[in-house]
């Protein structure tokens, strides 16, 4: 006799965990003890933690590792110095030419005596892999000062103008800050299903040897927008010739009189902090023209990209009803979609055929090299086929990826925005994504990292910026008021903006992605445990914002002086919570009356989207989207989702499971659409929460608050 | 991965090993006894020191050889004079329940076969079998008795010495001079397993044995290997038995 649940499902469920975790481009799956992925909404990259065993110190490079490498006898020392002593007698300007073309025509006689041994030296299989691909990576190293006169600073050379591009030192990991990373999970309850989970770089190691030599490598990660936290406005770190990002023209863009990126929309904005601007169109992969009439200054700076970041795949997604005043978005790859499910499959993260072509990099002007695609088809030949569909096994997809770091860098990422098509005249879309926006940055461009300046930029206007597991860089407008039933029941192509000029979502052929409303379904039988919280104190009835009819006052110090308010009050929850004021300011300038009303909707949404909060332990459920609305059934409420991880402890014993933290609840009030369906609110019903994204799409025509209910006889 | 190469001609224990258990026909059924032989990657390695290839078949199964007890205190290759008198077999599976709030997820940790098998662990208990060396004529050979001038070949020496070295061997070091694991190496075969079988792995308890008056004359031990590989591959062992037995029903 089956026991079942009370759907009829057996109560008793398999689940097949796996995973696989590429560092530097090799597999090191065997190895891993554990491994945790975190996603999250707030101010930081996603993270990883992988642990790994380090038996006989395999991911170490040991002192007798490092002797046998780079050896003692006469003859190697010679080759050594005859090295250092070619060094010497080059200019210092022209070491960078004499390191590239070693690194051109192969190795020097010494590298192919380190190469050689650690090919044979009983290094391991894996060390041996990884050394032998970085030992012989040189990058010019410091021009010394000449501080011990003529003759000291001839020295010194020696020691300081070769240097390694991975450094090693005995006794240390034999892995780098800022290897890539690919960890890969396998949805356990359907084991054909494999995703991406998490794409970054390393960022941290802890080598434990405990007091019985159990050894064990720790090693933390953080997602591709690691990056963009080290990018002031002018650099970009992954380039490694500082000379090419100095640029004369850039220190205007610094200058105490600029106001940096001011007048532009938020597509612009992300659009030139992550692929710069070329005002010559020469070279470079985005350029604003004249799509901002009131940036002139932002237009003529020459800004460096970040990263590899492609364009080529990049778009700014349109989704709602139409407007008939467009947000104009010259030179910005856009396309528009009829409904969630065909913008989920464009950003899906689960293991597709289609993401060998997806994802593969382009070069720095932008174009996707021919001899790319050719290379990724010919990797696709000699794939091993899955048995039962005879098309290319997703494991062999997966070990393409992890293994080829340099045809799917992790810096290669795209950048997806999901903004609205219209709002309704009154509060229009241009009052959110521009007058609020207007002047963000003033005074704070010098020097604050394209990171910072991102999350600024969203959380004035309350969107969402964040990394997917698969590398893209997200930025969509908060998704609270949707249902997990808006973003499809059933399968859909997989869409994707395949070249920037393509000016519409195009689907791979025979590729479907989905169905993901389950996905955004935590079901009695897949949770553990939870604990939902309601906070008083964190609840607003009121909010006051203030607009500035004229400009410039607000920075003499005059602000409420000449400022107006403009507030928003919940009259109907003030005799529960009271009236509860809130004053808010942006860090600029708000113009005009209807961006400081809905800036007040805004800032009175975030503070009450933590008043109710829900913490869930559930079976691992790998489909989980950050700002996806969750619908959680042994609460029968849906809130978003902030942050989740996914962690696996292999073995006997282990276990794997997902947490999710969601805020912005809605529960359920007796509502119903005209299709029956439940329709879930906020504290207070639709008034408490005024601006509803779903109501100005006119997603939700059908419901009109106390109107809709049903009748009390069925 | 093994560490040791089975297919170079120093380490092919498993040829040396059969043609001892079953002679140069190793169809053959009729060996009385097949003892169990234990051995490690260092001691494989100390035959390769002391002794030439053509050597290693004497040195494995004649330790009463004077020239094998001078050389070497420790036997390269220890072969039981009394079989261990209890082998169970041990393979949990790999499987973690945790209960949701409708229901209960069954987490299987598989492997590259998609088995949810978790590592097989050997626990032996034995007996040392007579070792009181009165009277052992085998002792005026190897020196260690004092007693034997005269009586019969009890087995008492290299019964005790075998029971030392497996001893040594449960607690010999994991880690070897180059860096490299020192494998642990076990022949076995019964009547389940009428095929030698290789078990190679490590020892996961030393040897525990009692020293009581109620057996002044034999020992009582045990101790545990858990199983890092079988060779032949234990998944394949059906199919090679088959091929094993019909080999012999054919002769």
């Amino acid at each position: 006799m089956t026991i079942v649940d009370t759907k009829g499902n057996s109560q008793a469920r398999h689940a097949f965990p796996a995973y696989r975790v590429y560092i530097f481009g090799v597999d090191v799956t065997e190895d891993v003890m554990n491994v945790e992925v975190n996603y999250n909404t707030g101010r930081a990259p996603n993270t990883c933690s992988v642990v790994l065993g380090n038996e006989l110190d395999k991911y170490v490079l040991t002192t007798a590792n490092f002797i046998s490498l780079f050896g003692e006898s006469d003859v190697e020392t010679q080759a050594i110095q005859k090295r250092k002593q070619e060094i010497m007698n080059t200019g210092v300007g022209e070491i960078a030419a004499l390191m590239a073309a070693h690194q051109q025509i192969g190795t020097s006689d010494v590298d192919d005596l380190v190469i050689e041994r650690a090919k044979n030296n009983n290094l391991g299989e894996l060390k041996s892999k990884v050394v032998v691909a970085k030992v012989n990576v040189r990058s010019p190293g410091v021009e010394a000062p000449d501080i011990a006169g003529k003759y000291g600073g001839e020295n010194i050379r020696q020691y300081t103008a070769d240097a390694y591009r991975y450094p090693f030192q005995a006794e240390d990991p034999i892995f780098h800050a800022n290897d890539p990373i690919r960890i890969f999970m396998r949805d356990p309850f359907n084991p054909r299903r494999w995703y991406h989970q998490f794409s970054g770089y390393l960022s941290n190691f802890d080598d434990m040897v405990d007091e019985n030599n159990q050894r064990i490598l720790t090693i933390g990660g953080e997602g591709p927008s690691k990056l963009l936290r080290y990018a002031r406005v002018t650099t970009n770190p992954a380039v490694l010739d500082r000379q090419a990002i100095i640029k004369s023209r850039d220190l205007n863009f610094r200058s105490a009189l600029s106001e940096g990126f001011s007048g532009l929309t938020l597509p612009e904005f992300f659009f030139t902090v992550l692929f710069g601007n070329d005002p010559d169109g020469e070279s470079g992969k985005f350029t604003l023209e004249e799509s901002s009439p009131a940036a002139k200054q932002v237009r003529s700076m020459k800004i460096a990209g970040v990263g590899n970041f492609r364009i080529n795949g990049s778009v700014v997604v349109e989704y709602g009803a139409d407007t008939k005043d467009p947000l104009q978005l010259i030179n910005i790859p856009s396309a528009g979609v009829t409904d969630l499910a065909q913008y989920q499959s464009l950003i899906d993260h689960e293991v597709k055929e289609s993401d060998l072509y997806d994802l593969v990099a382009e070069d720095t002007d932008g174009n996707i090299p021919v001899e790319q695609q050719t290379t990724v088809e010919q990797l696709i030949s000699r794939a091993k086929l899955d048995p039962q569909t005879r098309q290319i096994a997703t494991e062999e997809i997966i070990r393409i990826i992890g293994e080829r770091t340099d045809l799917y860098p992790i810096d290669g990422g795209r950048l997806i925005m999901l903004i609205p098509s219209s709002f309704q005249a009154e509060i229009n879309r241009e009052t959110l994504l521009k007058d609020i926006l207007r002047s963000f940055a003033l005074n704070t461009t010098s020097f604050k990292s394209r990171l910072g300046l991102m999350y600024d930029v969203t959380e004035r206007i309350e969107f969402v910026f964040y990394e997917s597991p698969k590398g893209d860089l997200i930025c969509e407008f908060p998704l609270y008021d949707f249902d997990p039933d808006d973003f499809g029941k059933t399968e859909v192509p997989h869409y994707a903006m395949k070249r920037k000029s393509d000016g519409e979502l195009t689907p791979f052929e025979n590729i479907s992605r989905g169905p993901f409303n389950d996905r955004f379904t935590v079901a009695k039988r897949n949770t553990f445990n939870f604990s939902k919280g309601i906070t008083d104190e964190k609840v607003r009835t009121q909010v006051t914002s203030y607009y500035h009819p004229l400009q410039g006052y607000k920075s003499g110090g005059t602000s409420r002086e000449f400022a107006k308010p403009e507030e928003v009050t919940l009259d109907h929850l003030i005799p529960l919570y009271w009236l509860r004021l809130e004053q808010v300011e942006p860090k600029a300038y708000i113009a005009t009356r209807e961006a400081a009303k809905l800036y007040a909707h805004l800032t009175l949404n975030k503070f009450n989207a933590d008043a109710r909060s829900l913490g869930i332990n559930a079976a691992p459920n790998l489909g989980l989207w950050l700002n996806r609305p969750i619908y959680f059934e042994p609460r029968n409420c849906i809130g978003i989702l902030m942050g989740t991880s996914h962690s696996v402890t292999w073995g006997t014993g282990g276990s794997m499971d997902s947490r999710l933290n969601l805020n912005y609840i809605r529960g359920w009030d007796g509502l119903v659409d005209d299709a029956g369906n439940a329709v879930f609110t906020t504290i207070g019903g639709f008034p408490g929460r005024p601006l509803n994204y779903k109501i100005l799409f006119r997603l939700r025509d059908n419901v009109d608050g106390a109107a809709k209910l049903p009748d009390a006889t069925g | 991965m093994p560490i040791i190469d089975l297919s170079s001609e120093i380490f092919n224990i498993q040829d040396v090993i059969a043609n001892s258990l079953f002679g140069t026909n190793k169809t053959s059924l009729k060996a009385a006894r097949v003892p169990m032989s234990f051995t490690s990657t260092r001691r494989l390695r100390l035959i390769n020191e002391n002794f030439g290839a053509t050597e290693i078949a004497s040195v494995f199964f004649d330790p009463e050889q004077e020239d094998v007890q001078t050389v070497q205190s420790e036997l390269p290759v220890i072969q039981m004079g009394v079989n261990p008198a209890s082998i169970s077999w041990k393979q949990p599976k790999r499987i973690t329940k945790k209960d949701t709030q409708e229901g209960s997820i069954f987490f299987h940790f598989t492997n590259a076969r998609g088995q949810n098998n978790d590592i097989l662990v050997l626990d032996f208990k034995g007996n040392t079998g007579n070792i009181n060396l009165a009277g052992d004529t085998a002792s005026v050979i190897s020196g260690v008795g004092a007693l034997g001038a005269t009586g019969s070949d009890t087995g008492a020496v290299k019964k005790l010495i075998a029971w030392h070295n497996l001893w040594n061997l449960t607690r010999e070091t994991m880690i070897l001079d180059d860096n490299t694991t020192n494998e642990f190496m076990i022949t076995y075969t019964s009547a389940a397993i009428p095929l030698e079988i290789m078990l190679i792995g490590f020892f996961s308890a030393n040897l525990e044995w009692e020293d009581s008056a109620s057996k002044p004359n034999s020992k009582d031990y045990s101790f545990s290997f858990t199983v890092q590989e079988i060779v032949p591959d234990i998944d394949d062992l059906v199919k090679n038995i088959s091929t094993f037995t019909s080999d012999i029903a054919a002769t």
